[in-house]
């Protein structure tokens, strides 16, 4: 049996992309194995998408879904200021940690910390957790540039 | 052209699209400054900036100009000065009282804590007209990977000075408890560190080191499975 070049060609073709598409989906992904082996061992449920890491307990009675929003500022932002006021949004009461900070929302879930920023880039580590330990945790850049 | 010729060049340019999808997808996205080094050498040796802006433009880029270098490589280490390595550049790097250190996560290091090999951030101010001296405001170790704040994870295993907790996006971590390590329950009454069990959901407060996965220097500790919570399948009659 012979193959004409050019089928040959679309099937090599093919192939070629399949590889390749599949190379860019999985080379993006986050590490799963390591949410897999927390899952088994906690009965915990871990979410995570390009903006926050959310973690929540599967054995413990319902309650309020939780939530984390950031009102301001927006990642990747640049700042002329050293001293930076976070404000955002979560459940009623629940416990705010931004870098070595620490404050408590709320009972409409409101919050705001401030900060002060060094030259240059700065990381702000923002975790919120409820009474029962389900937690999101947020990461933001924003660049200092005083001089 | 011939319908074979141009069957050819789709054929390539869908290669290129394949083996480039990141370049294709996010063109708009990718840097376009100009570095900064050649764009300083535009400025000075563009003959069509004239005599006056030439002179102009070598002051201002003389001394006390902000200075930043992202992500060089330590090559040598001074009684205050390093001397560190980007693309291919050396720069002399001057501290003082004044110069901030810091860590990855903006803990606060000193130059004491920086070996060779380690990639560090400046920001400072040109000491020279050849941008090669930079007296540092602040210098941050990249390579030292620790942060101060609160981590998260289940108990895996409890030794007499501490335990093992696995965290979701971090992996093991190992809990050194001091004496004065604050323990707390779900409700914030005070426990020993004997409740502490296999099992257990922990939230924990302390400086967290990357590289040797522990968390040390810890303030405080609360356990959010005590007290015991009913569980969502037990039912009451």
């Amino acid at each position: 049996m012979t193959v004409k070049p050019k089928y040959f060609l679309l099937v090599i073709s093919g192939l070629i992309f399949v590889f390749l598409a599949l190379l860019v989906i999985f080379s993006d992904l986050p590490d799963k194995n390591l949410f897999q082996k927390f899952e088994k061992i906690s009965g915990q449920k871990v979410t995570q998408n390009e903006e926050e890491i959310k973690v929540v307990d599967k054995n413990l009675p319902e309650t309020e879904e939780i939530f984390l929003d950031i009102v301001s500022p927006k990642d990747m932002d640049t700042v002329s200021s050293s001293l930076l006021t976070i404000k955002g949004t979560t459940v009623a009461s629940a416990e705010i940690f931004i870098n070595d900070k620490e404050t408590k929302a709320d009972k409409s879930g409101n919050f705001s910390v401030n900060i002060t920023l060094e030259e240059g880039e700065n990381i702000l580590t923002i975790i919120m957790n409820d009474s029962l330990g389900n937690y999101i945790e947020k990461q933001l850049t924003v660049t200092l540039e005083s001089f | 052209m011939n319908k074979k010729t141009i069957n050819l060049f789709l054929a390539g340019a869908f290669f290129v699209g394949l083996s480039t999808p990141k370049l294709a997808f996010f063109w708009d996205k990718k840097e376009k400054k100009v570095p900064v080094g050649i764009e300083n050498n535009l400025q000075i040796e563009n003959p069509d900036l004239g005599v006056q802006q030439n002179i102009k433009e070598k002051v201002k880029n003389f001394t006390g100009k902000r200075a930043a270098i992202g992500t060089g490589e330590v090559v040598a280490i001074g009684d205050e000065t390093l001397t560190i390595v980007k693309d291919e550049k050396t720069y002399t790097v001057i501290t003082d009282s004044k110069t901030k250190f810091r860590r990855k996560f903006w803990g606060t290091s000193s130059l004491n804590e920086i070996s060779i090999n380690d990639l560090v951030s400046v920001v400072g101010r040109w000491q020279n007209e050849e941008r090669t001296q930079i007296k540092a405001m602040i210098v941050r170790n990249i390579s030292v990977q620790k942060r101060y704040g609160v981590f998260f994870g289940v108990v895996t295993s409890v030794t007499d000075s501490g335990f093992v907790i696995q965290s979701a996006q971090r992996g093991d971590q190992t809990v050194s408890v001091l004496d004065t390590t604050k323990i707390v329950d779900r409700v914030m009454s005070v426990i020993s560190l004997s409740d502490i069990e296999v099992g257990h959901r922990v939230r924990v407060k302390g400086t967290w080191d990357n590289v040797n996965s522990t968390i040390s220097d810890i303030v405080q500790i609360k356990d959010f499975s005590i007290p015991v919570l009913p569980s969502p399948t037990s039912t009451t009659n």
